[in-house]
């Protein structure tokens, strides 16, 4: 029997893991760090969001597909039947995606395979190692199979921060529902929501506005490659996110981290501050930035200018 | 004689209200080409206003630059000119919609006009001596100036609203000259500690238009086409600490100004490309 257990926002370490029932699976963020195995139990964790390198790490639904093609529920098994305890703390598509693999292993299992199953994954997997900057045409059949598919999820993510387990359970269970048809070849289509707004646009970089949630996919599939995403203004602080396509791309992040901070005074030391990897970043978390748009804009493009001077 | 030789001996001969008033069109119709992060541009219209807007409104302003030309050179004396920027004001309106797009590169540059026009006309010496005379001007301003600076800047406001802008508040002041108004305005945006662009606005004027300098010189020393210029000495002025939350327009406003000094001493250089 397969489980589902969600707790909103809840990280723990992997070391406290030890100390849930056997058979139990964290998925994608739930248990902080680089997937692991423990055969005692067994438990196992299924992450690509700490200590790994995003790039060369598959999302959690593409090790999910792989483990359960090497055993995995040979292991996670009592009494013949497949068990596993899935601990997740959020309700995204590669949470959602996972879950269903794992519901549904037994189809995928050892020599069996189903295309559509397949495809999804490799959509799903492009496009969650790289935040959504893997290049698939926002006009392609598999896009607008993705587009409709996840769209329980995509629909609703700004209400996502303040759901509880149960309308997360209902999103996972929506999605799960979507896949049912489309690998029965009954699914929708669904034309994926780019719409942004297009603030400034500078050389090989842009700041947008997202509206939809492929406005990133737009941007880059037309070919800006790094991005700004200004989330407007809350609690006194302005909110952005950074991003670019992958670490070959020449929009220097972990500079810009530090140079907004020098302008805007914050120490190296302040945990409240600009940071992130080294394809995607933002602002401070709580305090957001005192810098407008505008202004942002203009640091970045001046810096680029410099660094590429 | 050379096609250039011409052109300039076509120019140099023509009466310096002309070249004021063109000097200060062209700043404000090449102003807002260039990519400026949050203005009006080639590629990007913002809160409705649009770069026709803009052109417009600078070439619109031609007469009342020739007018305070053709007023400091009979009169020798910068008491009296503000009715000039309550004409430009109400110029700039004209055929064109939106609101009013322009008010502050018109504030700024009356008194910097009006410095050249008095005190280097040839041109003989340099944008930063200008700026610095400019404060002079204000110094010499009357009581009929604040009045006509009152009108110009409710005009100014009247405008926005018709172009349905938001209002906003403009406090009235028993002042003997347009410096005074600017200084006690500088001290009622210091107490309110909330408006960081009315604060630099208000700065330029009892403070030697220090960052005006700073855009000037950030813009002559930028290298590459003009617009390229233009932004680079934009970006530069944004990008400073102390000018964290300042308003891009006001910066804009700066670039312009900054424009019309190169103008103001290109003499036969071709600089726009």
């Amino acid at each position: 029997m397969i489980e589902g257990i969600t707790e909103p926002g809840k990280t723990v370490l992997w070391k406290n893991f030890f100390s849930f029932p056997a058979f139990s699976i964290a998925i994608d963020g739930y248990v902080k760090g680089p997937t692991r195995y423990n055969q005692v139990g067994p438990r196992l964790n299924l992450n690509h969001h700490e200590g790994v390198d995003r790039l060369s790490t598959r999302s959690t639904s593409g090790q999910m597909l792989m483990y359960i093609k090497q055993g995995l529920f040979k292991r996670f098994n009592e009494k013949g039947t497949p068990k596993a305890i899935i601990y997740r703390n959020d309700c995204d598509q590669d949470v959602s995606l996972t879950y269903w693999l794992a519901k549904n292993n037994e189809r995928i299992s050892h020599t069996k395979s189903e295309p559509l199953i397949n495809r999804l994954v490799f959509a799903e997997d492009a496009l969650d190692t790289t935040a959504g900057a893997y290049p698939l045409s926002l006009d392609s059949d598999l896009m607008r199979d993705v587009a409709w598919i996840f769209d329980p999820y995509t629909s609703v993510i700004r209400k996502v921060p303040s759901m509880n387990a149960t309308e997360m359970d209902n999103v996972i269970d929506s999605i799960g529902a979507r896949i049912d048809k489309y690998t029965l070849g009954k699914g929708e289509k669904l034309e994926p929501d780019a719409r942004l707004e297009m603030l400034y646009s500078g050389v090989g970089w842009a700041m947008i506005s997202e509206t939809g949630f492929y406005a990133r996919s737009k941007l880059l599939n037309s070919g800006t490659f790094a991005f700004i995403t200004y989330r407007g203004e809350s609690n006194g602080g302005h909110r952005y996110s950074l991003g670019k396509m992958s670490p070959f791309i020449d929009f220097p992040l972990q500079d810009l981290y530090k140079h907004y901070n020098e302008i805007e005074g914050i120490s190296l030391e302040d945990t409240d501050k600009w940071g992130g990897g080294d394809t995607t970043g933002g602002s401070p978390r709580i305090r957001g930035s005192k810098m407008p748009a505008a202004q942002l804009a203009s640091v970045t493009e001046q810096f680029i200018k410099n660094h590429r001077d | 004689m050379e096609i250039m030789q011409r052109v300039n001996q076509a120019y140099s001969s023509l009466p310096l209200p002309y070249k004021e008033a063109r000097n200060m069109a062209l700043a404000c119709s090449l102003e807002p080409l260039s990519e400026k992060p949050g203005c009006v541009t080639r590629n990007f219209d913002v809160n409705r206003n649009t770069l026709e807007m803009f052109i417009s409104g600078g070439v619109n302003i031609f007469p009342a630059f020739f007018r305070l030309t053709e007023f400091l050179l009979q009169s020798n004396n910068p008491n009296g000119m503000y009715k000039f920027l309550h004409m430009a004001i109400l110029l700039s309106k004209m055929n064109r919609k939106g609101g009013q797009i322009n008010q502050g590169i018109l504030e700024f540059s009356l008194p910097i006009v009006a410095a050249h026009v008095l005190y280097d006309p040839q041109s003989i010496h340099d944008g930063e001596y200008v700026l610095n005379k400019a404060s002079e001007v204000l110094i010499s301003t009357g009581p009929e100036d604040f009045k006509e600076l009152w009108l110009a800047k409710n005009a100014g406001m009247e405008i926005t609203q018709h172009g349905r802008g938001k209002g906003y508040h403009l406090e009235d002041h028993a002042v003997c000259s347009v410096l005074d108004y600017y200084k006690l305005e500088y001290e009622a945006e210091q107490d309110r500690k909330r408006n960081a662009t009315g604060l630099m606005h208000n700065k330029q004027f009892i403070k030697g238009f220090e960052d005006i300098i700073q855009t000037h010189d950030a813009l002559k020393n930028a290298k590459g086409k003009f617009s390229h210029r233009t932004a680079e000495a934009y970006n530069i002025i944004m990008s400073k600490p102390q000018n964290l939350g300042v308003g891009p327009g006001l910066i804009a406003d700066f670039v312009a100004v900054s424009i019309y000094l190169e103008l103001a001493y290109a003499k036969d250089r071709e600089f726009i490309e």
